[in-house]
């Protein structure tokens, strides 16, 4: 119960007076802190206690650093959203989506749980979600800067680079940021943005004609590429089809033969994406129009031979 | 499995705290549908809380009347609201609810949560987010029920890699999710090891009837490649234009060339999961060492040249 007791005062004391306080003046009104015959002992405990409270989300605003003792201050985060405004169902579903599907190491469980003010129903078997490592400061920059259409500025491959964020993204475990950079819209994965700053000039470009380019944020890699479009039409065979359909792009047109095959016609700007997606069916796929791609798809073939020198 | 409280014993108070506040007045009953609290806990709690010592504000003190029915509060000190979510947690949130949904897309609670949030992260969010929420995943959800009743399954499974469909009795420890694709992990009997698998490759699954004792601490999943000592050894030769292939596959890059080619060691139980990643990339990689790779390359490239073979030939 001490912790507890603690902690709670810690917070009474730094919320109802609204201001900041130094180490000293929390420790000349708090008992427990004097209560250690170590004044290290005390600093720890305290160290450990804003520690705590930062963990359940509240921010510890400390003055800058050479102006003297250093003082707390106990605030709500200044960027943190609106009330979601949920019904008691919806906390409860959204409560049992964060304690079911257990996102790895990007979000703080417990945390959301305190923040939502609803606890997951007993007995629930957590299944885990790798989202990939979110980069949690660059996201909130990056969605800060959507918000109030302010441009960025960072360096990607090599190049410093200057573009207007237009949308942000997951996809198979990756994070992306959608930017038009001189009039071209292009995707940028944010793990690979370094040296990121939001200008503070706001309302500098128009998000709402955002029109929805073939991406890796929306289709397939061989959707998206930069030769010319062929359209491609493939046949999978019949006991291959349930293992395929899950896999088929959403632009795909399907039809379902009589014999239980699987015609598909698939538009292709990337011919080794396809042929890599393609050859993932191995012999259970054959591409049947037009020439030049099953051309290619069999000189595909016979390269990975040679190479290989089989 | 109970889950549990967050942040222990202070997560739960901050958690009814600041909503006991505001309501005043609240049945036993919704604090636990509400929490996930036990009653016994619950009233365990209020009556701590009773016991704290608001010795920095003594004026304030907080007092609760606790009934076997309900909790009252009698009188409440000035205490902070629950924080809100930064940004980033929004996200991480909805990426879960979005996930859900995936698994149970009739949850309609969940569906106008997840609208909700949306909003509150950015206003523009039909345009400026994109995260994706499947049109449903087959087998999810049994999966996990199977794990938790600790039923032995049957699947009928395609391998990935080797395309080979065939029978195996799985003890299920856990459905998992990991660069975007679904996997179950558990016992296979059929193997007798820990293995993994996707669920996009079940063809078809029931239990066995027979139910099994999970070990004490089942390992966790695997999002590596962990080699054995009888693995087949390959060196791999991998262009820039492929290199991405080594942010999904377990290798280890041993050199690099000047044009960016690089030298990649690569262990595998089965030497058609190199031979089919070769097949793939074309050109892109070359399996420099491990002969039982380029024969099984040969057999896996013939079986898909005789497809083009004009019949009349």
């Amino acid at each position: 119960m001490r912790k507890r007791e603690r902690l709670l005062n810690l917070m009474c004391l730094m919320w109802s007076s609204k201001r900041s306080f130094t180490r000293e003046e929390i420790f000349r009104r708090m008992a427990p802190y004097r209560s250690y015959a170590n004044p290290e002992t005390a600093r720890r405990t305290f160290e450990r206690d804003k520690k705590t409270l930062r963990q359940v989300g509240f921010d510890i605003q400390t003055s800058p650093l050479g102006e003297g003792p250093a003082t707390y201050m106990l605030a709500q985060p200044d960027d943190a959203l609106d009330e979601l405004e949920l019904s008691d169902a919806e906390r409860m579903a959204l409560a049992v989506s964060v304690a079911m599907v257990k996102l790895g190491g990007a979000l703080a469980v417990d945390r959301t749980l305190v923040k939502l003010g609803a606890g997951p129903p007993l007995g629930m078997g957590p299944m885990n979600v790798d989202m990939g490592e979110m980069e949690t400061k660059k996201v909130d920059q990056l969605l800060s800067a959507v918000q109030t259409r302010s441009p960025v500025f960072f360096h990607y491959k090599g190049s410093r680079r200057q573009a207007e964020p237009l949308r942000i993204g997951t996809r198979r475990g990756q994070w992306y940021v959608q930017a038009r950079e001189q009039e071209t819209v292009k995707t940028f994965r944010i793990d690979r943005l370094s040296g990121l700053y939001v200008s503070p000039r706001e309302d500098m470009y128009d998000l709402t004609p955002t029109s929805e380019e073939p991406s890796i944020l929306s289709a397939e890699p061989w959707e998206f590429g930069s030769e010319d479009a062929v359209e491609t039409t493939v046949q999978f065979d019949a006991e291959a089809a349930w293992y395929v359909r899950p896999r088929l792009p959403a632009s795909a047109r399907i039809r379902e033969e009589a014999d239980g095959s699987l015609t598909v016609v698939t538009t292709v700007t990337n011919r080794s994406a396809f042929y890599f997606w393609m050859l993932d069916f191995g012999a259970d796929g054959i591409v049947i129009a037009p020439d030049s791609m099953r051309q290619g798809m069999v000189e595909w073939v016979n390269r990975a031979l040679e190479v290989s020198g089989s | 499995m109970t889950y549990a409280q967050p942040l222990g014993g202070l997560g739960r108070l901050l958690m009814v705290i600041p909503w006991l506040i505001e309501e005043r007045e609240v049945p036993i009953g919704e604090m636990e549908r509400r929490f996930a609290i036990r009653p016994k806990q619950l009233v365990k709690d209020m009556e701590a809380l009773n016991e704290v010592d608001f010795f920095v504000s003594p004026e304030q003190r907080f007092s609760v009347e606790i009934t076997p029915e309900h909790v009252r509060v009698l009188e409440a000190p000035d205490f902070p609201a629950t924080p809100g979510f930064l940004p980033f947690e929004g996200l991480a949130c909805l990426v879960a609810a979005k996930t859900a949904l995936e698994i149970n897309p009739e949850a309609s609670d969940l569906r106008s949560a997840v609208e909700k949030l949306e909003k509150a992260i950015i206003p523009q969010a039909a345009t400026a987010l994109r995260i994706p929420s499947g049109a449903g995943a087959p087998w999810v959800n049994q999966l996990r029920e199977w794990a938790m009743g600790r039923q032995v399954v049957r699947l009928r499974y395609r391998s990935t890699d080797k395309g080979e469909i065939s029978n195996r009795d799985v003890e299920p420890w856990q459905v998992y999710q990991w660069k975007g694709s679904w996997y179950l992990w558990g016992f296979s009997r059929t193997k007798d090891e820990p293995r993994r698998y996707r669920v996009d490759g079940i063809q078809r699954a029931r239990p066995t009837g027979e139910t099994f004792l999970p070990a004490r601490r089942p390992p966790a999943p695997p999002t590596s490649y962990q080699p054995a000592a009888d693995d087949h050894r390959m060196v791999l030769s991998i262009r820039p234009e492929s290199r991405w292939i080594t942010e999904y596959y377990s290798m280890e890059i041993i050199s690099e060339g000047s044009d960016g080619t690089a030298l990649a060691e690569f262990y595998t139980r089965d030497p058609r999961v190199a031979a089919h990643l070769a097949l793939r990339l074309g050109s892109g990689m070359r399996i420099v060492e491990g002969e039982a790779g380029r024969r099984e390359l040969r057999q896996l490239a013939s079986a898909v040249l005789d497809r083009y073979k004009d019949p009349a030939e």
